[in-house]
C-alpha cells in the first residue's frame, strides 16, 4: 500500500483535527461516539510510522494493522452499546462472569490489543523494519556523513 | 494511611525485603556504570539494552505506586473508569509503530543522550532549535519533577505506615537517599538496569493478587453476584459506600463520557509520549529488538495491571458480602486489604508496591534532571566535553533527589497540588515534537517551537487556574485536554503555514524519516 508524503501531509492534519473534534465533542456531549475517532487516529498514526519509502508492507498492514483496527472498533462499540444500555440497572446476561460491557474491556479491547499489536508487531517484525533495511539505511547514513 | 498491627518482627521483615529491593538496585547501579563508556550512555542509555531488559524497565517506569494504591482505590469507589487507563499493555508497541523506528534511526546519525538531542538533529534543517529546546526541557522538568515528588512522597508515606515512629523525612531520605545514590553511580543505565529488576518483582507480587482474586474469592462471577442487587454497605464510622452493577461496565459510574474517553486516549496515544516509551526506542541496541520489547512490556504490564484491578475487585467482592468492613477513603482500599490478608501478603505488597515507586521515582529523576543539566544549559551554548556531561549530569541528579526529598518530606501540599502535572503536561509537548513530527516530514522548527510554546504556557496556566484560582473547566474535562489540542493544532498548522520551498532537510533525517 502506498503512503506518500501527500498522504504524510493529511495524517497529520488528521491528528490536529482528532484532537480539536475530541475537545469539541466532550463540549457537545457526544463523547461516547469520538471514541470510534480515537482508533483511526491510532491507525493512521501507525501507518506513518509504518511507511518505508512510501509503502506499507500488505501483510503489515492486514496484521496487526487493520485487524487490530477493527478488534479496537468492536470492542469501543461493545463497551459504550452495553454501558450505555444496562446504566445502573444489572444486565439481564453475564458473558465469563462478567458485565457485557466489562467483557468487551477486558477480553476483545485489552487481550485483543495484546494479541494484535504486540504478538503482531512481534510476529511480522521483519515488515516493519528488517535486517537490510537498517543495514542499508546504515550505510547510507554512513555514506551522508561522508559527503557532509 | 491506617495505622498497622504489624509487631516488631514482622516490621523487621519488611524492612528486610524493601532494602533487599534497593540493595539490589544498588549493586545493578554499579554494575551498569560499567557500561557507561560515554555521556550518551550515562544520560540516555543510548544503544545499550536487548529487549527484555528495556520492555520490562518500560513496565516498572510506567506503573507506580499510584497503581497500587489511587488506582485500586478509585476502582472501588468509581468502577471501571479507571481500570481501562490501566490496561495500556498493547501501547508499548503502538508507541513503537508510530516513531519507534523513526526515533531510533535519528540517534544512530549523531551521538544521542537525550531526547533534547533528538529534536536537535530533527529540527535544526528548518531553523534554530533554541527556544523549542528550551521550552521543552522546561516543561518536561515540570512533568518530571511533579511526579517524582509524587513517588516520593507515596514511599515516605509507606514507611511511616510501617515505622509509625520515623517521620516522614526520614523515610523519604533513606529510601530516596538509596535511589538517588544508585541512579547518580549509574546514570540513566543503572536506572534501566534496576527498573528492569523492579519490574520482575511487581510481576512475581502481582501473582499472588490475581490467583487470590480468581481462584480464592471466585473470580468475576463473584464480582458480579456481589454487587448485582446494588448492596449498600455502612461502615463503623456510619459512612454509606452503594456498589452498582454499573461499576462494572467498562466506564464504571462515567454517565457523560468525557472522562471515558479522556482516559481512552490518553493510554492509546499518550503511552507513546511518556518517557518511559520514548527513552527506550534509542535504549534499544537495533530497532528489530523494539517489537520484542514492546511484547515484554505487553505481556509484564497486562500482570502487573490486573494483579492491582485483582485488589479492587476483590475488595468489591469482600465488601459487599461483610467480609472486611465498607472503605470510607479511597487511598485505604489496599491497606484494607492486605490487612485482611494477612502478615505474608503484606511483605508481598510492600515489596511490589515499593518496587513500582522507586523505579518510577528513578525514570522521572534522570530524565528531568538531565532536561536541566543537558538539555537546558546545551540549549544555552554551554559547551561540554562528555567527562564534564557526566559530572553535571550526575550533579544534577544528586540535586533535583534532594529538592524532591525535601518537597515530598516538609510540604505535602506543595505534592499534592502540583500532581496534576504529570501525564498529561508530559504528552501536551512529547506528542507534536516527536510523536507527529518525528513521522512527518513537514514539521519545522517554527512549527514545533510555538507547539513547545503553547505546551509550556498551558500547563502553566491551566495549573494556575485550576489549583490556585480553583477554575472548574466545562463538563469537567481534564485541562490538559485543551492543552495537548492546542499544542498539537498549533505545531501541525504553524508547520504547514511556514514552510519555504527552499526548506530541506539533511539527507541522513529524510532517510530515517523515510526507511
Amino acid at each position: 500500500m502506498t503512503v506518500s508524503d501527500k498522504a504524510s501531509d493529511g495524517i497529520a492534519i488528521f491528528q490536529a483535527i482528532g484532537w480539536i473534534g475530541a475537545v469539541a465533542a466532550c463540549m457537545l456531549d457526544f463523547a461516547w461516539a469520538w471514541m470510534f475517532v480515537v482508533g483511526f487516529m491510532a491507525f493512521t498514526l501507525c501507518l506513518n510510522g509504518c511507511r518505508s519509502y512510501g509503502r506499507v508492507n500488505k501483510k503489515l498492514l492486514i496484521y496487526p494493522l487493520l485487524i487490530w483496527l477493527i478488534v479496537y472498533l468492536i470492542s469501543v462499540a461493545g463497551m459504550v452499546y452495553y454501558h450505555l444500555h444496562f446504566g445502573d440497572s444489572a444486565p439481564t446476561f453475564y458473558i465469563l462472569g462478567q458485565h457485557p460491557s466489562g467483557f468487551f474491556m477486558h477480553v476483545v479491547y485489552w487481550i485483543g490489543g495484546i494479541l494484535t499489536i504486540s504478538v503482531g508487531l512481534a510476529v511480522n517484525s521483519q515488515y516493519w523494519c528488517s535486517e537490510k533495511q537498517w543495514d542499508d539505511f546504515v550505510k547510507l547514513i554512513g555514506k551522508g556523513a561522508e559527503a557532509a | 494511611m491506617t495505622t498497622n498491627t504489624l509487631n516488631s518482627t514482622q516490621t523487621a521483615v519488611i524492612l528486610g525485603a524493601i532494602f533487599l529491593i534497593l540493595g539490589i538496585s544498588i549493586v545493578l547501579g554499579i554494575i551498569a556504570n560499567r557500561k557507561n563508556k560515554t555521556a550518551a550512555q550515562f544520560v540516555g542509555a543510548a544503544k545499550s539494552w536487548g529487549p527484555l531488559a528495556t520492555g520490562l524497565s518500560s513496565t516498572a517506569a510506567m506503573a507506580s505506586g499510584w497503581l497500587y494504591v489511587g488506582t485500586v482505590g478509585n476502582v472501588y469507589m468509581n468502577g471501571n473508569l479507571m481500570a481501562i487507563y490501566t490496561y495500556l499493555s498493547f501501547c508499548f508497541s503502538l508507541g513503537f509503530l508510530y516513531v519507534g523506528k523513526r526515533v531510533r534511526a535519528i540517534a544512530e546519525i549523531e551521538e544521542i543522550s537525550t531526547l533534547g538531542d533528538i529534536l536537535e538533529v530533527r529540527y535544526r534543517d528548518s531553523g534554530n532549535t533554541r527556544k523549542l529546546r528550551i521550552f521543552y526541557a522546561i516543561t518536561i522538568f515540570i512533568g518530571c519533577f511533579s511526579y517524582l515528588g509524587a513517588q516520593i512522597s507515596a514511599g515516605g508515606g509507606l514507611m511511616t505506615y510501617l515505622f509509625p515512629e520515623w517521620s516522614k523525612f526520614l523515610g523519604c531520605a533513606v529510601i530516596f537517599g538509596a535511589v538517588t545514590i544508585y541512579v547518580a553511580i549509574g546514570g540513566e543505565n543503572g536506572g534501566l538496569l534496576s527498573q528492569a529488576f523492579q519490574g520482575a518483582v511487581m510481576v512475581v507480587c502481582g501473582f499472588v493478587f490475581i490467583f487470590m482474586f480468581l481462584f480464592e474469592f471466585g473470580g468475576f462471577s463473584a464480582l458480579s453476584a456481589a454487587i448485582e442487587s446494588s448492596p449498600t454497605v455502612t461502615d463503623a464510622a456510619g459512612n454509606s459506600k452503594t456498589f452498582s452493577p454499573m461499576m462494572m461496565t467498562a466506564f464504571g459510574i462515567d454517565y457523560t463520557g468525557v472522562q471515558s474517553l479522556t482516559y481512552l486516549m490518553c493510554p492509546v496515544i499518550g503511552v507513546a509520549c511518556q518517557p518511559s516509551a520514548l527513552t527506550r526506542m534509542y535504549a534499544v541496541k537495533k530497532p528489530q529488538d523494539l517489537p520484542r520489547a514492546g511484547l515484554t512490556s505487553a505481556i509484564s504490564q497486562a500482570l502487573v495491571a490486573f494483579s492491582a484491578m485483582s485488589i479492587a475487585f476483590a475488595m468489591l467482592i469482600l465488601v459487599p458480602t461483610g467480609q472486611v468492613p465498607a472503605v470510607a477513603v479511597a487511598d485505604q482500599v489496599t491497606w484494607s486489604y492486605i490487612g485482611y490478608l494477612g502478615f505474608g501478603i503484606q511483605v508481598i505488597t510492600c515489596a511490589g508496591i515499593m518496587a513500582g515507586i522507586i523505579s518510577s521515582a528513578s525514570m522521572y529523576m534522570t530524565v528531568g534532571a538531565n532536561a536541566i543539566a543537558i538539555d537546558l544549559l546545551g540549549a544555552l551554548n554551554v559547551k561540554m566535553n562528555d567527562r564534564q556531561k557526566i559530572n553535571i549530569s550526575r550533579a544534577a541528579i544528586i540535586i533535583v533527589g534532594i529538592c524532591g526529598i525535601l518537597m515530598a518530606a516538609l510540604s505535602s501540599d506543595t505534592v499534592a497540588i502540583i500532581a496534576s502535572l504529570g501525564w498529561g503536561t508530559i504528552m501536551s509537548i512529547t506528542l507534536p515534537l516527536f510523536i507527529i513530527g518525528c513521522g512527518w516530514k513537514k514539521a519545522n522548527c517554527k512549527g514545533m517551537t510555538a507547539a513547545a510554546f503553547v505546551a509550556m504556557v498551558g500547563n502553566i496556566l491551566g495549573f494556575v487556574t485550576t489549583q490556585l484560582m480553583g477554575v472548574v473547566y466545562p463538563k469537567q474535562m481534564p485541562w490538559y485536554m485543551w492543552v495537548i489540542m492546542l499544542s498539537v493544532a498549533v505545531g501541525v498548522f504553524v508547520s504547514i503555514g511556514t514552510q519555504k520551498q527552499s526548506e530541506r532537510l539533511d539527507p541522513r533525517v529524510e532517510a530515517a524519516l523515510s526507511f
